[in-house]
């Protein structure tokens, strides 16, 4: 279902986002153009179709 | 992009704060349990990671209660030291005998109790283990939350257990243990979590949990890549 978000609604979620990505990839992915973040996407979609994508896991126990 | 509003993020509570760090913290054991998971010889490192396990849960229960000690020999007038003692006297409860029943979970895969016993745990073990009596004793208790965010912060799911399952070939007996925490560790982290969020903690408190959890969570990867 299409939602109305608000603007500041909007940075806080990016803000949630970006608070889990290594500090090394993003100093990478803010110096991509909108066509290599185009293509990034692409490469994105073709996983997700072709299923494969690779299933990570994070466990402990104590 | 702008930078993030502090306004959008200071009423996030305690927890959420300690676990965004964590979050953040975690790619390494992620990529390594990922790693011991899809391992093609996942069945023979399978008791391996058992008794890796072994080693740093035989020593919960006694770190827990020298946190304990510690957080009752605070002053008394530390604004922690009462209802972290009590979550701690809870905690020594909720961990009672779990290195008992990894223990029956490698009987059950033939491998001796005094097998595991004699194994000397390795220097990342030590460390893993060693830096909380050493924040424990020298510094504060209330380090050692960090310790239990991490380890109570990513149960087994179902889905895991089955996974791993179908990838070694052994039977239900050889996850008994996995299969409890699957079940308890959801409840103790939300005990955790309301702890952290009772608490009257300082910045310097959560910058100490933050600090302990992180470091956990990286000595917790180093020691599991190291039986890859």
């Amino acid at each position: 279902m299409a939602r109305e978000i608000p603007d500041y609604v909007a940075e806080y979620l990016l803000e949630r986002m970006v608070a889990h990505l290594p500090d090394e990839v993003l100093d990478v992915l803010v110096t991509l153009t909108p066509e290599q973040i185009e293509g990034l996407s692409r490469v994105g979609r073709a996983f997700d179709e072709a299923e494969c994508e690779r299933h990570l896991v994070t466990f402990s126990i104590h | 992009m702008r930078a993030p509003s502090r306004d959008l993020l200071d009423p996030l509570t305690a927890s959420t704060r300690v676990r965004r760090e964590l979050g953040s913290a975690v790619g390494p054991l992620t990529t390594a349990c990922t790693a011991l998971v899809e391992h093609p010889r996942l069945r023979e490192l399978w008791p391996e990671y058992l008794v890796l396990q072994h080693q740093i849960i035989r020593a919960t229960v006694p770190l827990t209660e020298a946190a304990l000690e510690s957080s009752r020999a605070l002053p008394e007038g530390d604004p922690l030291r009462d209802q972290l003692s009590a979550y701690l006297a809870e905690h020594v409860d909720e961990e009672l005998h779990h290195d008992d029943g990894l223990l029956d979970d490698l009987e059950s895969l033939g491998v001796s109790r005094a097998k595991v016993l004699g194994r000397m745990p390795s220097p990342a073990v030590a460390t893993l283990v060693g830096a909380q009596y050493y924040w424990i004793h020298h510094h504060h208790p209330v380090a050692f939350l960090g310790y239990v965010a991490l380890m109570e912060g990513y149960p087994p799911t179902p889905e895991l257990l089955e996974t791993l399952a179908a990838r070694t070939g052994y039977p239900v007996e050889a996850f008994r243990t996995f299969d409890q925490h699957a079940e308890l560790d959801p409840g103790h982290r939300d005990h955790l979590d309301r702890t952290l969020d009772a608490l009257p903690l300082t910045e310097r408190d959560e910058s100490a949990i933050v600090a302990s959890a992180t470091t956990t969570a990286a000595l917790a990867a180093k020691a599991l890549l190291e039986i890859l």
